[in-house]
Protein backbone atom coordinates (compact mmCIF):
# COMPACT_ATOMS: atom_id res chain seq x y z
CA UNK A 1 0.00 0.00 0.00
CA UNK A 2 1.28 3.33 -1.15
CA UNK A 3 -0.55 6.18 0.92
CA UNK A 4 0.90 9.50 -1.24
CA UNK A 5 1.09 11.78 0.89
CA UNK A 6 -2.88 12.00 1.11
CA UNK A 7 -4.56 12.71 4.55
CA UNK A 8 -7.05 10.61 5.69
CA UNK A 9 -9.62 12.93 4.21
CA UNK A 10 -8.80 12.59 0.66
CA UNK A 11 -8.40 8.84 1.07
CA UNK A 12 -10.67 6.19 -0.68
CA UNK A 13 -11.98 3.38 1.40
CA UNK A 14 -9.03 0.94 0.61
CA UNK A 15 -6.91 3.58 1.75
CA UNK A 16 -9.09 4.32 4.70
CA UNK A 17 -9.19 0.60 5.53
CA UNK A 18 -5.20 0.55 4.68
CA UNK A 19 -5.66 -2.83 2.62
CA UNK A 20 -5.12 -3.63 -0.69
CA UNK A 21 -7.05 -4.02 -3.99
CA UNK A 22 -6.85 -7.70 -3.44
CA UNK A 23 -7.59 -7.94 -0.05
CA UNK A 24 -9.82 -11.08 0.85
CA UNK A 25 -12.80 -10.85 2.68
CA UNK A 26 -10.86 -11.89 6.22
CA UNK A 27 -8.30 -9.67 5.69
CA UNK A 28 -11.23 -6.66 5.06
CA UNK A 29 -12.55 -7.82 8.53
CA UNK A 30 -9.19 -8.05 10.59
CA UNK A 31 -8.44 -4.81 9.33
CA UNK A 32 -11.32 -3.29 10.21
CA UNK A 33 -11.47 -4.35 13.70
CA UNK A 34 -7.94 -3.42 14.10
CA UNK A 35 -8.47 0.00 13.07
CA UNK A 36 -12.02 0.43 15.15
CA UNK A 37 -10.27 -0.90 18.19
CA UNK A 38 -7.24 1.97 17.70
CA UNK A 39 -9.78 4.80 16.88
CA UNK A 40 -12.06 4.08 19.65
CA UNK A 41 -9.37 3.84 22.39
CA UNK A 42 -8.58 7.46 22.89
CA UNK A 43 -5.00 6.85 23.88
CA UNK A 44 -2.35 9.38 22.86
CA UNK A 45 -0.80 7.15 19.82
CA UNK A 46 -4.00 8.81 18.48
CA UNK A 47 -4.66 11.84 20.52
CA UNK A 48 -1.15 13.20 19.94
CA UNK A 49 -1.90 14.18 16.40
CA UNK A 50 -5.66 13.91 15.85
CA UNK A 51 -8.20 15.91 18.12
CA UNK A 52 -11.21 13.58 19.56
CA UNK A 53 -13.87 14.97 16.83
CA UNK A 54 -10.86 14.02 13.93
CA UNK A 55 -10.56 10.44 15.86
CA UNK A 56 -14.48 10.28 15.97
CA UNK A 57 -14.96 11.41 12.13
CA UNK A 58 -11.57 8.49 11.01
CA UNK A 59 -13.44 5.75 13.36
CA UNK A 60 -17.18 6.88 11.47
CA UNK A 61 -15.57 6.76 7.95
CA UNK A 62 -13.99 3.16 9.09
CA UNK A 63 -17.33 2.35 9.03
CA UNK A 64 -18.37 3.70 6.24
CA UNK A 65 -15.69 1.99 3.98
CA UNK A 66 -15.54 -1.37 5.82
CA UNK A 67 -19.68 -1.12 5.00
CA UNK A 68 -19.15 -0.58 1.05
CA UNK A 69 -16.46 -3.17 0.67
CA UNK A 70 -17.37 -6.45 3.00
CA UNK A 71 -20.29 -6.70 0.45
CA UNK A 72 -18.84 -7.39 -3.01
CA UNK A 73 -21.61 -6.19 -5.17
CA UNK A 74 -20.84 -2.43 -3.37
CA UNK A 75 -17.48 -3.13 -3.91
CA UNK A 76 -17.73 -3.82 -7.39
CA UNK A 77 -19.43 -0.87 -7.72
CA UNK A 78 -17.12 0.87 -5.71
CA UNK A 79 -13.96 -0.08 -7.77
CA UNK A 80 -15.96 0.85 -11.07
CA UNK A 81 -16.44 4.23 -9.55
CA UNK A 82 -12.98 4.50 -8.69
CA UNK A 83 -11.76 3.35 -12.06
CA UNK A 84 -14.25 6.32 -13.13
CA UNK A 85 -16.66 3.73 -15.08
CA UNK A 86 -18.94 3.68 -12.67
CA UNK A 87 -22.55 5.47 -13.46
CA UNK A 88 -22.66 6.87 -9.94
CA UNK A 89 -20.72 9.39 -8.97
CA UNK A 90 -20.90 8.34 -5.48
CA UNK A 91 -22.13 4.90 -4.14
CA UNK A 92 -24.28 5.33 -1.14
CA UNK A 93 -23.02 3.17 1.57
CA UNK A 94 -25.91 0.32 2.02
CA UNK A 95 -27.02 0.26 5.91
CA UNK A 96 -24.87 -0.93 8.37
CA UNK A 97 -25.42 -4.70 9.80
CA UNK A 98 -24.48 -6.59 12.52
CA UNK A 99 -21.50 -6.02 14.21
CA UNK A 100 -18.24 -8.16 13.56
CA UNK A 101 -16.46 -7.09 16.36
CA UNK A 102 -16.10 -6.93 19.67
CA UNK A 103 -16.65 -3.69 21.58
CA UNK A 104 -15.08 -2.02 23.61
CA UNK A 105 -15.50 -0.94 27.45
CA UNK A 106 -15.49 2.85 26.28
CA UNK A 107 -18.00 2.19 23.35
CA UNK A 108 -20.59 0.42 25.46
CA UNK A 109 -19.99 2.89 28.00
CA UNK A 110 -20.89 5.81 25.38
CA UNK A 111 -23.91 4.08 24.48
CA UNK A 112 -25.09 3.01 27.37
CA UNK A 113 -23.66 5.65 30.21
CA UNK A 114 -23.44 4.45 33.74
CA UNK A 115 -25.81 1.75 32.87
CA UNK A 116 -23.57 -0.45 31.62
CA UNK A 117 -23.32 -3.52 33.38
CA UNK A 118 -27.13 -4.03 33.81
CA UNK A 119 -28.35 -5.88 30.41
CA UNK A 120 -31.52 -5.97 29.72
CA UNK A 121 -34.09 -6.10 27.25
CA UNK A 122 -33.53 -1.97 27.32
CA UNK A 123 -29.92 -1.64 26.97
CA UNK A 124 -29.81 -4.66 24.80
CA UNK A 125 -32.34 -2.28 22.53
CA UNK A 126 -29.85 1.03 23.51
CA UNK A 127 -27.01 -0.95 22.22
CA UNK A 128 -28.80 -1.72 19.11
CA UNK A 129 -29.40 1.88 17.94
CA UNK A 130 -26.13 2.70 18.94
CA UNK A 131 -24.74 0.44 16.88
CA UNK A 132 -27.62 1.66 13.79
CA UNK A 133 -29.04 -1.20 13.60
CA UNK A 134 -32.65 -2.44 12.81
CA UNK A 135 -34.55 -5.84 13.94
CA UNK A 136 -34.94 -7.24 10.68
CA UNK A 137 -31.66 -6.62 9.98
CA UNK A 138 -30.21 -8.37 12.93
CA UNK A 139 -32.87 -11.10 12.46
CA UNK A 140 -31.26 -11.74 9.34
CA UNK A 141 -27.67 -11.99 10.30
CA UNK A 142 -28.58 -14.02 13.65
CA UNK A 143 -31.76 -16.12 11.94
CA UNK A 144 -33.59 -15.47 15.15
CA UNK A 145 -37.04 -14.55 14.04
CA UNK A 146 -37.72 -10.82 14.52
CA UNK A 147 -40.98 -11.34 17.14
CA UNK A 148 -38.54 -13.25 19.50
CA UNK A 149 -35.78 -10.21 19.17
CA UNK A 150 -38.43 -8.24 19.96
CA UNK A 151 -40.00 -9.88 22.79
CA UNK A 152 -36.03 -10.30 24.53
CA UNK A 153 -36.04 -6.39 23.71
CA UNK A 154 -39.47 -5.82 25.61
CA UNK A 155 -38.57 -8.22 28.06
CA UNK A 156 -41.81 -10.17 27.29
CA UNK A 157 -40.31 -13.45 27.99
CA UNK A 158 -43.43 -16.01 28.31
CA UNK A 159 -43.41 -16.40 24.32
CA UNK A 160 -40.54 -18.28 24.76
CA UNK A 161 -41.37 -22.02 25.11
CA UNK A 162 -37.86 -22.72 27.76
CA UNK A 163 -35.64 -20.75 29.72
CA UNK A 164 -32.92 -22.51 27.19
CA UNK A 165 -34.22 -20.97 24.38
CA UNK A 166 -34.30 -17.70 25.68
CA UNK A 167 -30.65 -17.94 27.01
CA UNK A 168 -29.78 -19.30 23.26
CA UNK A 169 -31.12 -16.42 21.74
CA UNK A 170 -29.51 -14.28 24.25
CA UNK A 171 -26.26 -15.33 23.78
CA UNK A 172 -26.59 -15.03 19.70
CA UNK A 173 -28.00 -11.63 20.18
CA UNK A 174 -25.31 -10.17 22.28
CA UNK A 175 -22.62 -11.64 20.27
CA UNK A 176 -24.64 -10.32 16.68
CA UNK A 177 -23.97 -6.63 19.10
CA UNK A 178 -20.47 -7.59 19.63
CA UNK A 179 -20.81 -7.86 23.07
CA UNK A 180 -19.60 -10.71 25.61
CA UNK A 181 -22.79 -12.90 25.40
CA UNK A 182 -22.07 -15.38 28.64
CA UNK A 183 -22.15 -11.67 30.40
CA UNK A 184 -25.10 -10.46 28.99
CA UNK A 185 -27.23 -13.72 28.80
CA UNK A 186 -26.44 -14.50 33.05
CA UNK A 187 -27.03 -10.72 33.60
CA UNK A 188 -30.18 -10.69 31.45
CA UNK A 189 -31.79 -14.20 33.06
CA UNK A 190 -30.32 -12.81 36.69
CA UNK A 191 -32.17 -9.92 36.05
CA UNK A 192 -35.39 -11.20 35.13
CA UNK A 193 -35.77 -13.72 37.55
CA UNK A 194 -35.14 -11.30 40.13
CA UNK A 195 -37.53 -9.44 39.00
CA UNK A 196 -40.71 -12.90 39.08
CA UNK A 197 -39.75 -14.12 35.97
CA UNK A 198 -40.15 -18.63 37.01
CA UNK A 199 -37.22 -20.57 35.72
CA UNK A 200 -39.18 -23.74 35.65
CA UNK B 1 36.11 -19.73 -14.92
CA UNK B 2 35.10 -20.55 -11.39
CA UNK B 3 37.09 -17.32 -10.27
CA UNK B 4 34.99 -15.05 -12.52
CA UNK B 5 31.65 -16.92 -11.56
CA UNK B 6 32.98 -16.01 -7.94
CA UNK B 7 33.23 -12.72 -8.81
CA UNK B 8 29.93 -12.48 -10.54
CA UNK B 9 28.05 -14.00 -7.02
CA UNK B 10 29.79 -11.25 -4.74
CA UNK B 11 28.48 -8.57 -7.06
CA UNK B 12 24.97 -10.04 -7.43
CA UNK B 13 24.77 -10.00 -3.48
CA UNK B 14 22.80 -7.33 -1.79
CA UNK B 15 24.13 -4.98 0.47
CA UNK B 16 21.61 -3.79 2.85
CA UNK B 17 22.30 -0.43 4.89
CA UNK B 18 20.17 0.15 8.21
CA UNK B 19 20.07 3.25 10.23
CA UNK B 20 18.30 2.64 13.96
CA UNK B 21 17.30 6.05 15.46
CA UNK B 22 14.14 7.36 17.82
CA UNK B 23 13.82 10.61 19.39
CA UNK B 24 14.18 9.44 22.66
CA UNK B 25 17.21 8.60 24.66
CA UNK B 26 17.65 5.46 26.70
CA UNK B 27 15.01 3.50 24.28
CA UNK B 28 17.29 0.79 23.22
CA UNK B 29 18.88 1.89 20.20
CA UNK B 30 22.28 0.26 20.58
CA UNK B 31 20.76 -2.60 22.53
CA UNK B 32 18.68 -2.80 19.21
CA UNK B 33 21.74 -2.55 16.68
CA UNK B 34 23.75 -5.05 18.46
CA UNK B 35 21.41 -7.90 18.90
CA UNK B 36 19.69 -7.35 15.85
CA UNK B 37 23.03 -7.72 14.23
CA UNK B 38 23.82 -11.37 15.89
CA UNK B 39 20.70 -12.35 15.11
CA UNK B 40 21.37 -11.55 11.38
CA UNK B 41 25.23 -13.47 11.60
CA UNK B 42 22.76 -16.27 12.83
CA UNK B 43 20.98 -16.36 9.76
CA UNK B 44 24.20 -16.83 8.37
CA UNK B 45 24.36 -12.93 6.90
CA UNK B 46 27.85 -11.12 7.35
CA UNK B 47 26.97 -8.05 9.56
CA UNK B 48 28.92 -4.90 10.30
CA UNK B 49 27.39 -2.50 13.07
CA UNK B 50 28.36 0.59 13.23
CA UNK B 51 28.23 3.48 16.25
CA UNK B 52 27.69 6.78 15.11
CA UNK B 53 26.28 7.94 17.73
CA UNK B 54 28.48 10.78 17.86
CA UNK B 55 27.34 11.88 21.57
CA UNK B 56 27.60 8.93 23.24
CA UNK B 57 29.20 5.99 21.77
CA UNK B 58 28.70 2.69 23.37
CA UNK B 59 27.56 -0.09 21.09
CA UNK B 60 31.22 -2.12 22.23
CA UNK B 61 29.49 -2.36 25.93
CA UNK B 62 26.55 -3.97 24.30
CA UNK B 63 28.55 -6.61 22.51
CA UNK B 64 30.38 -7.21 25.37
CA UNK B 65 33.77 -6.51 23.48
CA UNK B 66 36.31 -3.97 25.77
CA UNK B 67 36.74 0.06 24.04
CA UNK B 68 38.47 -0.96 20.61
CA UNK B 69 41.83 1.17 20.14
CA UNK B 70 40.47 2.14 16.73
CA UNK B 71 37.35 4.05 16.15
CA UNK B 72 34.81 6.06 13.94
CA UNK B 73 37.04 9.01 15.95
CA UNK B 74 40.20 8.05 13.90
CA UNK B 75 38.41 8.53 11.02
CA UNK B 76 37.11 11.84 11.55
CA UNK B 77 39.64 13.32 13.15
CA UNK B 78 43.19 11.54 12.65
CA UNK B 79 43.52 11.03 9.10
CA UNK B 80 42.45 7.78 9.16
CA UNK B 81 42.40 6.77 5.41
CA UNK B 82 39.79 4.21 4.94
CA UNK B 83 37.25 3.50 7.47
CA UNK B 84 38.05 -0.06 6.73
CA UNK B 85 40.93 -0.31 9.43
CA UNK B 86 38.41 0.78 12.41
CA UNK B 87 36.78 -2.36 11.88
CA UNK B 88 36.94 -4.60 14.71
CA UNK B 89 36.40 -8.24 15.54
CA UNK B 90 33.63 -8.79 18.04
CA UNK B 91 34.22 -12.95 18.74
CA UNK B 92 31.08 -13.35 17.26
CA UNK B 93 31.49 -15.20 14.15
CA UNK B 94 30.86 -13.10 11.01
CA UNK B 95 29.86 -9.48 13.26
CA UNK B 96 32.33 -6.68 12.74
CA UNK B 97 31.98 -3.17 15.22
CA UNK B 98 33.30 0.18 14.08
CA UNK B 99 33.33 2.02 17.35
CA UNK B 100 32.20 5.15 18.07
CA UNK B 101 33.07 8.40 19.25
CA UNK B 102 33.22 9.77 22.62
CA UNK B 103 32.79 12.84 24.59
CA UNK B 104 32.93 14.82 21.70
CA UNK B 105 30.41 17.38 21.68
CA UNK B 106 32.03 19.80 19.22
CA UNK B 107 31.09 16.80 16.76
CA UNK B 108 27.58 15.76 17.23
CA UNK B 109 27.01 18.33 14.15
CA UNK B 110 29.46 17.29 11.29
CA UNK B 111 29.22 19.21 8.47
CA UNK B 112 27.26 17.91 5.38
CA UNK B 113 30.53 17.13 3.54
CA UNK B 114 31.61 15.19 6.32
CA UNK B 115 28.54 13.14 7.00
CA UNK B 116 28.93 12.24 3.60
CA UNK B 117 32.28 11.22 3.37
CA UNK B 118 31.59 8.89 6.56
CA UNK B 119 28.35 7.47 4.54
CA UNK B 120 30.31 6.87 1.67
CA UNK B 121 32.66 4.86 3.01
CA UNK B 122 30.58 3.07 5.90
CA UNK B 123 28.28 2.02 2.25
CA UNK B 124 32.22 0.55 0.77
CA UNK B 125 31.86 -1.61 3.74
CA UNK B 126 31.76 -5.53 2.64
CA UNK B 127 29.23 -7.13 4.36
CA UNK B 128 25.82 -8.55 3.80
CA UNK B 129 23.84 -5.74 6.30
CA UNK B 130 25.55 -2.51 7.99
CA UNK B 131 23.64 -1.63 10.95
CA UNK B 132 24.20 2.11 12.33
CA UNK B 133 23.75 2.95 15.52
CA UNK B 134 22.32 6.89 15.16
CA UNK B 135 22.59 9.00 17.92
CA UNK B 136 19.86 10.17 19.99
CA UNK B 137 17.86 13.77 19.66
CA UNK B 138 16.19 15.57 16.78
CA UNK B 139 19.44 17.03 15.07
CA UNK B 140 19.71 17.53 11.33
CA UNK B 141 22.90 15.36 11.19
CA UNK B 142 20.45 12.47 12.88
CA UNK B 143 18.27 13.28 9.74
CA UNK B 144 20.65 12.99 7.36
CA UNK B 145 22.19 9.88 8.18
CA UNK B 146 18.45 8.58 8.54
CA UNK B 147 18.15 9.55 5.28
CA UNK B 148 21.44 8.97 3.46
CA UNK B 149 21.25 5.75 4.49
CA UNK B 150 17.78 4.88 2.91
CA UNK B 151 16.52 2.16 5.15
CA UNK B 152 16.12 4.10 8.14
CA UNK B 153 14.44 2.58 11.35
CA UNK B 154 12.84 3.83 14.07
CA UNK B 155 12.43 2.60 17.52
CA UNK B 156 9.65 3.60 19.79
CA UNK B 157 8.62 2.09 23.33
CA UNK B 158 4.96 2.61 24.59
CA UNK B 159 5.22 5.75 26.69
CA UNK B 160 3.29 9.01 25.66
CA UNK B 161 6.75 10.43 25.26
CA UNK B 162 8.37 8.37 23.15
CA UNK B 163 5.62 8.30 20.78
CA UNK B 164 5.14 11.89 20.94
CA UNK B 165 9.15 11.90 19.97
CA UNK B 166 8.25 9.62 17.11
CA UNK B 167 6.08 11.55 15.58
CA UNK B 168 7.87 14.66 15.53
CA UNK B 169 10.83 12.61 14.29
CA UNK B 170 9.25 11.41 11.20
CA UNK B 171 8.09 14.53 10.46
CA UNK B 172 11.48 15.86 11.22
CA UNK B 173 13.47 13.82 8.88
CA UNK B 174 10.61 14.07 6.19
CA UNK B 175 10.76 17.63 6.06
CA UNK B 176 14.61 17.42 6.07
CA UNK B 177 14.34 14.85 2.95
CA UNK B 178 12.77 17.76 1.36
CA UNK B 179 15.60 20.38 2.15
CA UNK B 180 17.68 18.31 1.26
CA UNK B 181 16.05 17.97 -2.50
CA UNK B 182 16.13 21.46 -3.09
CA UNK B 183 18.10 24.07 -4.06
CA UNK B 184 14.90 27.03 -4.24
CA UNK B 185 15.73 29.17 -2.01
CA UNK B 186 12.27 30.44 -1.34
CA UNK B 187 11.40 26.90 -1.07
CA UNK B 188 13.78 26.10 1.72
CA UNK B 189 12.52 29.05 3.85
CA UNK B 190 9.25 27.29 3.78
CA UNK B 191 9.95 24.14 4.89
CA UNK B 192 11.87 25.89 7.51
CA UNK B 193 9.17 27.67 8.55
CA UNK B 194 7.38 24.17 8.86
CA UNK B 195 10.14 22.55 10.56
CA UNK B 196 9.10 24.72 13.88
CA UNK B 197 5.53 22.11 15.02
CA UNK B 198 3.78 25.39 15.82
CA UNK B 199 4.83 27.97 12.68
CA UNK B 200 2.10 30.67 12.10
CA UNK B 201 1.38 29.35 8.71
CA UNK B 202 -0.36 26.33 10.32
CA UNK B 203 1.84 23.92 7.70
CA UNK B 204 1.42 20.41 9.70
CA UNK B 205 2.14 17.31 7.36
CA UNK B 206 3.90 16.86 4.10
CA UNK B 207 1.22 17.73 2.97
CA UNK B 208 -0.02 21.01 3.92
CA UNK B 209 3.60 21.52 3.09
CA UNK B 210 3.70 20.38 -0.16
CA UNK B 211 0.52 22.81 -0.99
CA UNK B 212 2.54 25.74 -0.19
CA UNK B 213 5.38 24.61 -1.75
CA UNK B 214 3.47 24.09 -4.99
CA UNK B 215 2.15 27.89 -4.75
CA UNK B 216 6.01 28.62 -5.09
CA UNK B 217 7.50 26.58 -7.11
CA UNK B 218 5.58 23.84 -9.05
CA UNK B 219 8.32 21.84 -10.27
CA UNK B 220 9.99 21.16 -7.10
CA UNK B 221 6.15 20.53 -5.90
CA UNK B 222 5.86 17.55 -8.36
CA UNK B 223 9.34 16.11 -7.48
CA UNK B 224 8.91 16.10 -4.03
CA UNK B 225 5.59 13.90 -4.63
CA UNK B 226 7.60 11.78 -7.12
CA UNK B 227 9.82 10.73 -4.61
CA UNK B 228 7.45 9.39 -2.61
CA UNK B 229 7.71 5.81 -3.17
CA UNK B 230 11.14 5.42 -2.05
CA UNK B 231 10.82 6.66 1.49
CA UNK B 232 9.76 3.66 3.65
CA UNK B 233 10.63 4.52 7.06
CA UNK B 234 10.18 1.22 9.60
CA UNK B 235 9.31 0.89 13.10
CA UNK B 236 9.67 -1.52 15.48
CA UNK B 237 8.09 -1.49 19.64
CA UNK B 238 10.87 -2.19 22.02
CA UNK B 239 10.14 -2.65 25.87
CA UNK B 240 6.64 -3.71 25.01
CA UNK B 241 5.16 -5.16 28.25
CA UNK B 242 2.22 -7.55 27.02
CA UNK B 243 0.76 -7.91 23.43
CA UNK B 244 -1.86 -5.03 23.52
CA UNK B 245 1.70 -2.38 23.77
CA UNK B 246 3.04 -4.79 21.30
CA UNK B 247 0.21 -3.64 18.94
CA UNK B 248 0.90 0.28 19.11
CA UNK B 249 3.18 -0.41 16.06
CA UNK B 250 -0.11 -0.76 14.18
CA UNK B 251 -1.50 2.35 15.81
CA UNK B 252 1.31 4.28 14.83
CA UNK B 253 1.48 2.97 11.24
CA UNK B 254 -2.13 3.74 11.05
CA UNK B 255 -1.33 7.48 12.14
CA UNK B 256 1.69 8.06 9.63
CA UNK B 257 -0.37 6.95 6.93
CA UNK B 258 -3.79 8.95 7.67
CA UNK B 259 -2.42 12.05 9.33
CA UNK B 260 0.94 12.68 7.65
CA UNK B 261 0.23 10.19 4.29
CA UNK B 262 3.19 8.39 5.00
CA UNK B 263 4.38 4.93 4.25
CA UNK B 264 5.52 2.76 7.22
CA UNK B 265 6.87 -0.79 7.52
CA UNK B 266 6.14 -2.59 11.20
CA UNK B 267 8.63 -4.67 11.67
CA UNK B 268 7.57 -5.89 14.86
CA UNK B 269 8.19 -5.93 18.63
CA UNK B 270 10.24 -6.85 21.44
CA UNK B 271 9.38 -7.51 24.69
CA UNK B 272 10.38 -6.18 27.76
CA UNK B 273 12.81 -8.19 29.95
CA UNK B 274 14.20 -6.89 33.05
CA UNK B 275 17.22 -9.78 31.98
CA UNK B 276 18.05 -7.02 29.16
CA UNK B 277 19.01 -4.44 31.87
CA UNK B 278 21.28 -7.34 33.76
CA UNK B 279 23.20 -8.03 30.93
CA UNK B 280 23.83 -4.49 30.02
CA UNK B 281 25.33 -3.83 33.50
CA UNK B 282 27.40 -6.84 33.26
CA UNK B 283 28.41 -5.72 29.87
CA UNK B 284 28.12 -9.16 28.12
CA UNK B 285 25.98 -9.13 24.99
CA UNK B 286 22.47 -10.15 25.59
CA UNK B 287 22.33 -12.67 23.00
CA UNK B 288 25.22 -14.57 24.28
CA UNK B 289 23.27 -14.74 27.59
CA UNK B 290 19.99 -15.20 26.84
CA UNK B 291 19.63 -16.74 23.36
CA UNK B 292 16.56 -19.03 23.91
CA UNK B 293 15.15 -16.20 25.49
CA UNK B 294 11.18 -14.43 24.38
CA UNK B 295 13.22 -11.09 23.70
CA UNK B 296 15.53 -12.84 21.59
CA UNK B 297 12.82 -14.63 19.71
CA UNK B 298 11.37 -10.96 19.33
CA UNK B 299 14.60 -9.62 17.35
CA UNK B 300 15.02 -13.13 15.33
CA UNK B 301 11.49 -12.63 13.84
CA UNK B 302 12.68 -8.64 13.36
CA UNK B 303 15.49 -9.99 11.11
CA UNK B 304 13.83 -12.17 9.36
CA UNK B 305 11.67 -9.38 8.15
CA UNK B 306 14.72 -7.19 7.31
CA UNK B 307 15.96 -9.70 5.02
CA UNK B 308 12.65 -10.59 2.93
CA UNK B 309 11.89 -6.88 2.93
CA UNK B 310 8.50 -7.00 4.29
CA UNK B 311 6.41 -5.66 7.42
CA UNK B 312 3.81 -7.04 9.19
CA UNK B 313 0.21 -6.77 7.87
CA UNK B 314 -2.42 -6.84 10.33
CA UNK B 315 -0.99 -9.74 12.88
CA UNK B 316 1.80 -9.62 15.49
CA UNK B 317 3.01 -12.86 13.64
Amino acid sequence: MVTQLKSWREQDYYEILEISHKATEEEIRVAYDKLKTIYSSGSSETTILFTSEEVKEISDKVDEAYRVLRDPRSQREYDLMLRGEGDKPVIPPPSPTVTHRILTPQEIKEALGDDETHWSGETLCAMRKYLSLELDEVAVETKIAKKNLKAIEEEDIKIFPAPVYLKGFLRTYAKALGLDPQEVAEKYIARITWKGYQKD
Amino acid sequence: MDKEKDKKGKQKREKHIWAIAGGKGGIGKSFVTANLGIALCERGKRVIVVDADLGAANLHTLLGVPQPPLSLDDFIRRGMRNIKAALTETGIPNLQLIAGVHDILTLSNPKQGLKQKIMRHISSLDADHIIVDLGTGMSPHVFDFFLISENGIFLVTPEPTSLENAYRFIRGVFFRRWMNMTTNNNVKKIIETAMDGNNPEGIKTPSDLLAQVGKVDKETATIFKKGMSTFRPRLIINQARNRKEAELGFAVRSVCRKYFGIELSFLGHILYDHNVYLSVQRGRAFFSDYPSSDVAECIRDIAVRLSDGKGLEWSLS
